[in-house]
């Protein structure tokens, strides 16, 4: 399964997504990836061990975060690897959600405003 | 070498054998993986296209793939029968101004002009025909 979620402290959760999100790895994330954009509000979404993806893979990344900011949360993208951040920044999907290089920075950026 | 072609219906067991199906009709070429990773993109981006917006019920919905390898670069050729469809003329969205007006559809042609400069399309006896040139 390319995708593994976790609860780290502070109600931020690490989507682990893996391999190869080309069109079947696309539908193995898309239900996943809608339960997270509809039940989490502070994700970070680690791509570094995607060895490749493209718009199906993307269009999944991009509707759960639009979940994801429609419940006013944060979303980042964690340490694509050069081909696939590739694929991020030509469709200019980096404007929208920012890509951050490490887990620190990522949790910084997803943390959750005091209230 | 021949033309290497591949016939799929969109049915998704199908659609997944594209990647395994290039890989190997492009073995003999031995291309460096950043090139391959660039046709898998295109690729996919050409045939998703087909799937999710080019077919009617009353279409035969079977999209035909062409590899030829060239002196100076490999082609492929994706063919179908669904609506007629010139990505060459279809103008890209305007980038959205946040994520909540980002729509999921869009992201593709962008992709196919930035990953493949040698594009274009023909509508011959009833089919699409989009060339999808790489140079070596």
């Amino acid at each position: 399964m390319p995708i593994a979620i976790e609860d780290l402290a502070g109600g931020i959760t690490k989507v682990v997504l893996s391999g190869r999100i080309d069109i079947a790895g696309a539908s193995e994330i898309d239900m996943p990836m809608s339960i997270v954009g509809g039940t989490r509000r502070n994700v970070i979404i680690d791509l570094s061990a995607v060895d490749f993806m493209a718009s199906l893979g993307l269009r999944s990344v991009v509707l759960s975060g639009k979940a994801i900011m429609s419940k006013k949360g944060k979303v980042v993208l964690l340490s694509p690897q050069p081909a696939v951040e590739e694929v991020i920044v030509t469709s200019g999907i980096d404007e929208l959600i920012a890509i951050v290089r490490s887990e620190d920075a990522a949790i910084a950026a997803v943390t959750p405003d005091p209230a | 070498m021949p033309a290497e072609t591949l016939r799929i219906t969109p049915a998704p067991a199908d659609l997944a054998r594209l990647y395994p199906w290039l890989d190997e009709a492009a073995a003999p070429l031995a291309l460096p993986k950043p090139l391959l990773n660039s046709m898998h993109v295109a690729l996919e981006e050409a045939v998703m296209n087909v799937v999710m917006h080019g077919f009617a019920p009353e279409h035969v919905q079977e999209i035909f793939i062409h590899f030829t390898p060239e002196p100076e670069k490999a082609v492929i050729v994706v063919e179908d029968a669904g609506k007629p469809f010139d990505v060459t003329q279809a103008a890209e969205k305007a980038r959205p101004e946040s994520l909540l007006d980002a729509e999921p559809g869009g992201l593709g042609i962008k992709l196919l002009r930035h990953y493949c400069k040698d594009i274009s399309y023909a509508r011959e006896s009833g089919r699409n025909r989009l060339t999808l040139g790489f140079p070596l």
